[in-house]
């Protein structure tokens, strides 16, 4: 489609999607590598099924700032469809995230997403989505919205005590995890990584309560695990959900001083120094099953996993260990 | 691939001082014997494909350097191994460019191919949470070695 056409075409779009409103010609790219300069009320033209109005720039709370804006990530409804989207443009950074003390080169790779998308077509584990490209050849991610909150809002949104958490919502949380530790398996089985495992990477769906992985377009320079960051990740995860949210040795020391006087260093996390990963000391409920994976992951681990499908089957074997909700 | 020998030792090298060490301890360990080769291989990991996904030439680049940098220190450990006595003619250097998800198996494998009943490694001197989180090349060496000395030189 020719220029002109597809001006004609999107102001067309646009007066049927809000009938009756004066409007202007919107701005028309279809080289998104500015993607800066790209905002709300412009239109990314992909191809003749592909047009999309843009909306906000998608926002996120990460190392202690909330709400960064990621200027290359746009909230955006397919003129052709009517359909919500995010699209996601090519963007490159590298940087060095700390785990704890340690310093590992991340980068992202748009081409990873790409690829990831295709290997998980279908797959309801992980965010579904398409890539295209642009006029200038950047790959444009085109993915389906998912409804829902992050499993971080989602365990924090428990409004009763720890005990009540556990045996009531737990074992329906930790199956639905075992599902998420099943999808960054089948990725490890692929020689893929995940890369962001975190548990605002997991997003709830609010019509199924499936958990669902986003954002896979993080890679890291690896040393001998290739998993290892992945792992981490899953371990934490584990670790936050299993503790109703991050047990921290401080709030442990004002709420409960008896449990603190019996807290070790070998008691918290491997890679947060200030959470407890022994959480048995501070609910003796938790059954010692699955304590043992979690102080896996904590400063009195010997091993560690090498990759996810290692770690779902000790999380398989303690299934029958947990409580069973009460009618 | 080649029957493993006893005799045929091979040195996994990269710049580290951990590494001079390693061949120094060969050197002070096996002066003045006989009927030994030695192959100093420096492994060149492949950068993850999508490292320099947007910069291919920068790819090339990376390696190039990576490449002539071992050759560097292998041709210095080479002379290293020849003052102590041992003969340059058996001693052989290789720079190896490899896709390595896992550097130690493709240490091993390097050995496995070329016959070396001997590995010799360095530790990469990490800490032992740094290890466990991240992995160890000498703890992995050590623990898939099958049917081969493994020397770990600290």
């Amino acid at each position: 489609m020719d220029m002109p056409a597809c001006r004609d075409q999107i102001l067309e779009d646009l007066h049927r999607l809000f009938p009756g409103r004066e409007l202007e010609a919107p701005r028309i790219f279809t080289d998104t590598t500015d993607f800066y300069s790209i905002n709300s009320g412009d239109v990314i033209f992909l191809d003749e099924t592909h047009r999309f109005l843009v909306g906000n720039n998608a926002r996120e709370g990460r190392f202690g700032l909330d709400d960064e804006v990621k200027y290359w990530v746009k909230r955006a409804r397919n003129l052709a469809t009517c359909e919500r989207n995010i699209l996601k443009l090519v963007f490159y950074e590298r940087f060095n995230t700390r785990i704890g003390d340690m310093e590992v080169e991340c980068f992202r790779s748009p081409g990873k997403e790409s690829r990831i998308l295709e290997l998980v077509r279908g797959n309801p584990g992980f965010m579904q989505g398409t890539t295209l490209l642009d006029e200038a050849g950047n790959r444009v991610r085109v993915l389906e919205v998912v409804s829902g909150r992050s499993l971080q809002d989602e365990i924090l949104a428990f409004d009763c005590g720890h005990e009540e958490y556990f045996h009531q919502a737990f074992p329906a949380v930790f199956r639905r995890f075992m599902e998420s530790v099943e999808a960054i398996a089948l990725l490890h089985s692929l020689e893929e990584k995940h890369g962001d495992v975190r548990r605002d990477h997991i997003l709830v769906e609010s019509c199924t309560g499936r958990f669902r992985w986003i954002d896979f377009d993080y890679n890291f320079l690896h040393l001998e695990n290739i998993f290892s960051l992945d792992i981490i990740g899953l371990g934490n995860i584990l670790i936050f959900l299993a503790g109703k949210g991050d047990t921290i040795v401080s709030d442990v020391k004002r709420d409960h001083p008896g449990v603190f006087d019996t807290l070790y260093w070998e008691d918290t996390s491997l890679v947060w120094q200030n959470r407890v990963a022994n959480l048995k000391k501070l609910y003796p409920y938790i059954p010692e099953s699955l304590n043992r994976i979690l102080v896996q992951f904590s400063n009195q681990a010997t091993l560690s996993y090498q990759h996810a499908g290692d770690m779902l089957e000790d999380l398989a074997a303690i299934q029958d260990d947990l409580p069973l909700p009460e009618e | 691939m080649e029957q493993a020998s006893a005799r045929h030792i091979l040195v996994a090298v990269d710049g580290s001082d951990n590494s001079r060490r390693a061949v120094e301890h060969v050197a002070e360990v096996l002066a003045g014997t006989r009927g030994f080769r030695f192959t100093l291989l420096h492994v060149v990991a492949e950068p993850d494909p999508d490292y320099f996904a947007n910069d291919p030439a920068k790819r090339l680049e990376w390696i190039a350097n990576q490449r002539s940098e071992a050759i560097g220190y292998l041709e210095e450990y080479s002379r290293i191994l020849a003052k102590a006595g041992i003969d340059p003619a058996a001693i052989t250097e290789e720079v190896q460019e490899l896709r390595c998800p896992s550097l130690a198996q493709c240490i091993l494998d390097e050995c496995t191919r070329r016959g070396a009943g001997v590995l010799v490694l360095g530790r990469q001197g990490r800490g032992a949470r740094e290890e466990l989180l991240l992995g160890s090349v000498s703890k992995a060496a050590v623990h898939n070695s099958k049917g081969r000395a493994v020397w770990v030189v600290t």
